[in-house]
């Protein structure tokens, strides 16, 4: 029961998950944490109810051939990654009716596991940028531009400012949101560098 | 939308480079075609948005910060869309 049932089971779930993980964070390119929500997980579970039907005909057909200590994992193997090919082809119908492929219900779970990562990504990647900008918006102007001379080029601080007063924008909002967006690791850097640093001791020339 | 999408090339760009990328930030999409302006740019985007085919978050003030992203309607349009160009260009290989 355990290695005929359980143990391809239990592998057809674990490759499913790596299969699907990997499928949405290339798709996506969002964190690891942006890509775990309701919708992934049904995905996951769509994917492994059509993997252990395959998995199950795989199994059927290679327990003839390889010995039996060996079939959970061969089979749970080929029914995952040869899933697409045999699967995406069956119909299901009802009242001899066609309802879905699996394909249209892979196709669907996917669809919306992408949307909800990115939507998830985006919220985080913003927030993130937003208190950058914030701190960004502390410093003096000139720091400020000295920073976008570094990271962007020396004529972007006067592109920017173009920009900013072509739309009746704050310029040091619109810089400082220019720079949070495109250099961001820099930026955290950056913040983070001063942030440790000691305070300053008063300028005495005076 | 679908016609439209097919109809207007400037809107189907915009549209293909939110699905290409997954998500984008206005500046980007502005830049993407300098032969419209700023404001139409805009203005496609909200069609895009009403239609459901893109969402659009405004964490971050200002338009040409904001990130507009893809939905799954608009992943499945772009399926759509896809398979439309596809036959197309198949019939066109055949009629010549």
């Amino acid at each position: 029961m355990f290695i005929e049932v359980i143990l391809p089971l239990l592998l057809v779930s674990v490759f499913t998950f790596g299969r699907c993980r990997v499928d949405i964070q290339q798709a996506t390119k969002a964190q690891k944490q942006a890509c775990y929500n309701g919708e992934f997980f049904l995905y996951v579970l769509i994917a492994i109810a059509g993997n252990s039907v395959a998995t199950y005909l795989a199994s059927t057909v290679l327990c003839q051939r390889i010995p039996p200590g060996l079939v959970a994992l061969c089979s749970a193997f080929v029914g995952v990654f040869a899933f697409q090919g045999v699967m995406s082809n069956t119909n299901i119908t009802m009242f001899g009716k066609k309802t879905l492929t699996f394909e249209e219900w892979m196709n669907k779970a996917r669809d919306n596991a992408i949307a909800r990562a990115t939507a998830q990504e985006v919220q985080i990647v913003n927030k993130d940028r937003l208190s950058i900008t914030q701190e960004l918006r502390k410093l003096h102007e000139t720091e400020l531009n000295t920073y976008i001379a570094h990271y962007l080029g020396p004529t972007v601080v006067a592109q920017l400012n173009d920009k900013a007063t072509s739309i009746d924008a704050d310029p040091i909002l619109y810089k400082a949101l220019d720079l949070a967006t495109s250099k961001t690791e820099e930026v955290k850097a950056i913040l983070q560098t001063a942030r440790d640093a000691p305070p300053q001791p008063p300028n005495e020339s005076t | 939308m679908l016609s439209e999408l097919l109809r207007n090339n400037t809107l189907r760009t915009l549209f293909k480079a939110i699905v290409d990328r997954t998500r984008l930030q206005g500046s980007e999409l502005v830049d993407l075609d300098r032969s419209i302006t700023r404001e139409k740019t805009y203005t496609y985007l909200e069609q895009l948005r009403e239609a459901g085919l893109i969402e659009v978050d405004a964490t971050l003030p200002l338009e040409d910060f904001r990130t507009y992203y893809i939905t799954a309607e608009g992943l499945k349009m772009a399926r759509e869309i896809h398979r439309i160009e596809a036959v197309s260009s198949t019939d066109m290989r055949v009629m010549r």
